[in-house]
């Protein structure tokens, strides 16, 4: 730019102004434009590149200092100068424009010396200051070439700079990081040279050996360890290769105290710039140990729980035995639990209920719970049988489906179940015995009397009969039944113990011998007796004539056992028990010293439902006719009554052993008493007899007198203090029944025998008065006779007692 | 006699002076010649009562002091034998002698069933009645010294 093509505007409301501005500065060289007001000028400006304005300050529309607002907008004061040409009195106005931004100002009038001056000096400025800027752009992009230059070369060397610093880093962090992991391990780790001298140990090690680096150094590895000799020696001998990869050992590590704990050793071999070193990892063992130790106690606890528990147990899996305990060995029999485990369980349970058992697993695969206990047989491996309670319970073992089998051995229950039956069994047997022997004595005893009544007038219509001889004969035949039926009601009285018994001291095998001879012509040819007789003279207190009897009907009934023949036993000893025996009805042999006779037979033997009925009366397994089925009940009421017990052996097909315990007696042996051969008579001696059954009263009376005697009698008890009462006469015997209605036979006696202390009695009874004596006050030596009893007997008995009077008076 | 001096003693104890008896007969008349027949033998205590129900109220008062009773079979409202009954329910042995007008053996066997101690038939002679007496009187001593 220079001044000749500067480019100027001029701006003034007034044309002459305008023109005068124009014409001076073209006339100076410069281009110039002119605009009327300010709308026009800022048009031009927006058009043209001017490189100075003038400015009038007054004029209408847009006035000169909005148009100077407006340009500075977008030009600066360098670029775009400015001159205010405004009137004088604008001064204030003038100044204001300056400070927006306006170059310079020139007053109205115009001096247009100053007015050029003032152009060229903006001209000029603005000149320079365009140069300044150009050089200023090139100075500074050269100055920025340079900065970027320089720039690249920081950046590179500023890369530099942070790779070396990264790395530096990295090895500091690497550093830090094994020094933690050395020091903040729980591990011991120690390095040795290849003796075992201790080089390094960390912080853990420290702590746990007790020993810092200074104390440690120059220690031996080996003095770490309890036997860390042996240890070191096991390091030396081991292969290079083996120790490279490094080796593990469970130790007993040593504190500085003293203290010991168990650790876990690891070695390996290293090399490091010093050379070939060996490197020690030492864990704590102490809670692993411990743990392992308590697992292993909590492990045997349960184990221990399993196997003492009494009752068998079973884990059971597609019916093989997987696992069982202590129990269940032993009662299966087995040898060890592994003889059992693997074995089929069904094995172990008997036959007859493996489909229970089947029925049982299927019930338990179907729930979750344990099914209820069923009872059932089991057998060991053996084969022997024995009682269980079994439950099922489904389970997972070894996270498989399995079952739980849970047992329970009820073989001594069940043994006692089945004694209780026996017992209660023996009981019954012995309840109905009793009843039965109560109907057959009051049977027997109703019937006695009746039969002494018709024995007694057949006898007697006999005796006197002038009638032909049928008439006697059927009279005799009668009489033959009568004394039968009579033997029947006898038998049943002994059954029945309600018999008199005349117990006696006896000799048994010389009673036995006397049997022998009578029985051998009904023994018969087929069977052989023989006699097993104790050498010792053995005595019991018995009836002799009932143990007779007892012998016959058991060896009759061994007889009848074996109808082919064989061998017939009577065997004969003493026997000392000991302990008390039951029977096998159950009554109790207590201990004491026997006579003990056994009848053994060789026959088939007597099935369990006959021995219940054995003693029953009037029960016979023999034809019709040819038994009465009162036998064993006889001999069963003489034994007991003898105070003795009585037992049965019986196998099936080998034969039946009877066998009568008697109290061995260490009495003197009483001589039998000789019957009297001829009949007895009286001797018109006065008797009172009192018997309240008429038929009976009338028969005896008739007897008494028909064989001498003088008889008074009386009805019942207060009847026979009537009579006596009476009776101004001796009277020498008074003959009684025992139980009458209203006064009984021994109250009225007592009252007889205040006024009458000479007169003998002797009682009759249909039952046997042992244990009534006292309660009936019958004094202890009167002798009672026990009905039926036949004239014969009675006419001996009461000549006997009369006998005796006279032999006592005289005496006297 | 002299050939046996010892064969009978009386004892003062068995004296029918002794013996007190209850009497059980409706009509009023008997009950008069069984008072005053009694009394001819020489018993002394005799109470009267003239049916059943009166002899029932007297034993339960005087059961102890009472030797025998002496009863009319048939009598109204309670018979001889149901009196009887009630008797023995409490006291078994007390002597019971029941007066019948009749000696068929049903009777006499229902008597005893029920648990008489003995029977006298209507009509009696003094002397009957005295050996009953006496034979009570013994029994009564035989079992008075019993419970001593």
């Amino acid at each position: 730019m220079t001044y000749e093509n500067a480019q100027i505007l001029v701006v003034d409301d007034t044309e002459s102004n305008r023109d005068v501005l124009s014409r001076r500065l073209t006339r100076q060289g410069y281009t110039v434009d002119s605009a009327s007001g300010g709308e026009e000028a800022l048009a031009m400006i927006e058009k043209n590149n001017y490189d100075i304005i003038l400015l009038d300050l007054m004029m209408p529309g847009i006035s000169g200092l909005d148009v100077l607002r407006d340009v500075r907008k977008t030009y600066s004061a360098s670029v775009l100068p400015i001159i205010i040409v405004t009137a004088d009195q604008g001064r204030r106005a003038a100044l204001e424009t300056l400070s927006c931004g306006a170059n310079d100002h020139v007053s109205k009038p115009i001096d247009y010396g100053i007015l050029m001056a003032r152009v060229n000096a903006q001209l000029d400025r603005k000149i320079a200051e365009t140069k300044l800027a150009e050089i200023n752009k090139n100075l500074e992009a050269r100055v920025q070439e340079r900065t970027k230059e320089l720039h690249q070369t920081n950046q590179a060397l500023h890369n530099e700079v942070s790779e070396k610093e990264k790395a530096e880093k990295a090895l500091i962090e690497n550093q830090v990081q094994k020094n933690a992991i050395l020091n903040f391990t729980l591990n011991s780790i120690l390095v040795t040279d290849m003796h075992g001298k201790i080089e390094f140990i960390n912080r853990s090690g420290e702590r746990m050996f007790g020993s810092s680096l200074s104390t440690v150094r120059h220690k031996d590895i080996s003095e770490l360890f309890a036997n860390g000799a042996s240890f070191l020696e096991e390091i030396n001998k081991i292969s290079k290769n083996q120790l490279a990869t490094g080796f593990h050992r469970d130790l007993k590590a040593m504190r500085d105290d003293g203290g010991i704990f168990p650790v876990d050793a690891s070695v390996r071999q290293m090399e490091s710039d010093d050379g070939t070193k060996l490197l020690f990892v030492i864990a704590d063992a102490t809670e692993r140990v411990e743990a392992q130790e308590k697992l292993r106690q909590s492990e045997m606890h349960y184990r221990e729980l399993i196997e003492q528990l009494p009752a068998p147990l079973y884990v059971q899996k597609d019916d093989v035995i997987l696992f069982t305990n202590k129990k269940a060995v032993e009662l299966s029999g087995a040898k060890s639990a592994k003889a059992l485990v693997g074995k089929n369980a069904f094995d172990l349970i008997h036959p007859q209920d493996k489909a229970t058992i089947r029925q049982l697993q299927k019930q338990a695969s179907t729930r979750k719970g344990a099914t209820k206990l069923v009872q059932h047989k089991s057998v060991t491996l053996e084969g022997k049988e024995y009682w269980c309670e079994t439950g099922i319970k489904p389970f997972i073992w070894n996270g498989e489906k399995a079952f739980l089998v849970f047992s329970n051995d009820i073989t001594s229950k069940k043994q006692a179940e089945g004694e209780k039956v026996m017992l209660e069994h023996q009981l019954r047997q012995s309840q109905k015995i009793e009843s039965l022997g109560t109907l057959a004595g009051g049977i027997a005893h109703e019937f006695n009397n009746l039969l002494m009544v018709i024995g007694g007038f057949i006898h007697r219509a006999v005796k006197y009969s002038n009638s032909s001889q049928t008439v006697i004969e059927s009279l005799e035949e009668a009489e033959k039944a009568t004394h039968r039926a009579t033997s029947i009601t006898k038998q049943l009285l002994v059954f029945s113990r309600k018999h008199v018994q005349q117990l006696k001291t006896t000799e048994i095998s010389s009673q036995l011998t006397d049997v022998e001879s009578m029985l051998m012509p009904l023994i018969g040819e087929k069977i052989q007796l023989i006699l097993e007789l104790s050498d010792k003279k053995l005595c019991a207190k018995i009836d002799p004539d009932q143990f007779s009897q007892a012998v016959v009907n058991l060896t009759i009934n061994a007889r009848d056992a074996m109808p082919s023949g064989g061998d017939l036993i009577w065997r004969l000893k003493k026997k000392n028990l000991k302990t008390a025996k039951k029977t096998f009805l159950g009554e109790e042999i207590p201990a004491n010293s026997y006579v003990v006779f056994s009848v053994i037979d060789q026959g088939e033997g007597i099935d369990s439902e006959t021995l219940d009925k054995v003693f029953d009366p009037f029960f016979t397994t023999k034809k019709a006719g040819s038994g009465t089925g009162l036998g064993l009940a006889v001999v069963y009421g003489f034994v007991r009554d003898s105070g003795g017990f009585i037992d049965i052996k019986t196998k099936s097909g080998k034969g039946t052993e009877f066998t009568l315990y008697f109290p061995q007696s260490k009495e003197k042996i009483e001589t039998p008493i000789k019957p009297i051969a001829k009949e007895v008579k009286g001797n018109g001696e006065t008797i009172l007899l009192v018997e309240d059954e008429d038929a009976l009263r009338s028969l005896l009376v008739g007897d008494l007198e028909s064989i001498g005697y003088n008889v008074i009698s009386a009805e019942d008890g207060l009847d026979g203090l009537e009579v006596e009462g009476s009776f101004d006469g001796k009277i020498d015997l008074l003959l009684s029944d025992v139980v009458m209605p209203g006064v009984n036979g021994p109250e009225m006696a007592q009252a007889l025998a205040r006024s009458r202390p000479d007169m003998k009695i002797i009682f009759m009874s249909g039952y046997a008065m042992q244990d009534g004596t006292n309660k009936l006050n019958i004094p202890k030596d009167t002798l009672i006779l026990s009905k039926p009893i036949d004239t014969k007997t009675l006419a001996e008995r009461i000549h006997a007692v009369l006998k005796e009077s006279t032999v006592e008076i005289n005496g006297d | 006699m002299d050939t046996y001096p010892s064969i009978k003693t009386e004892m003062p104890s068995e004296s029918v002076e002794h013996v007190c008896l209850l009497v059980v007969e409706d009509s009023k008349q008997m009950r008069k010649v069984l008072q005053s027949m009694l009394s001819e033998i020489g018993v002394n205590q005799v109470f009267l009562a003239k049916d059943g129900a009166e002899a029932l109220v007297f034993l339960a008062d005087c059961d102890d002091m009472i030797d025998a009773v002496f009863c009319d079979w048939n009598m109204p409202i309670m018979s001889g034998v149901e009196l009887l009954r009630q008797v023995r329910s409490v006291d078994a042995e007390m002597p019971f002698i029941m007066i019948t007008g009749r000696k068929d053996e049903n009777s006499v066997l229902e008597a005893k069933a029920a648990g008489i101690t003995g029977y006298m038939t209507k009509p009696f002679s003094l002397n009957e009645l005295e050996s009953k007496v006496k034979a009570i009187a013994r029994l009564s001593a035989v079992r008075r010294d019993g419970l001593l």
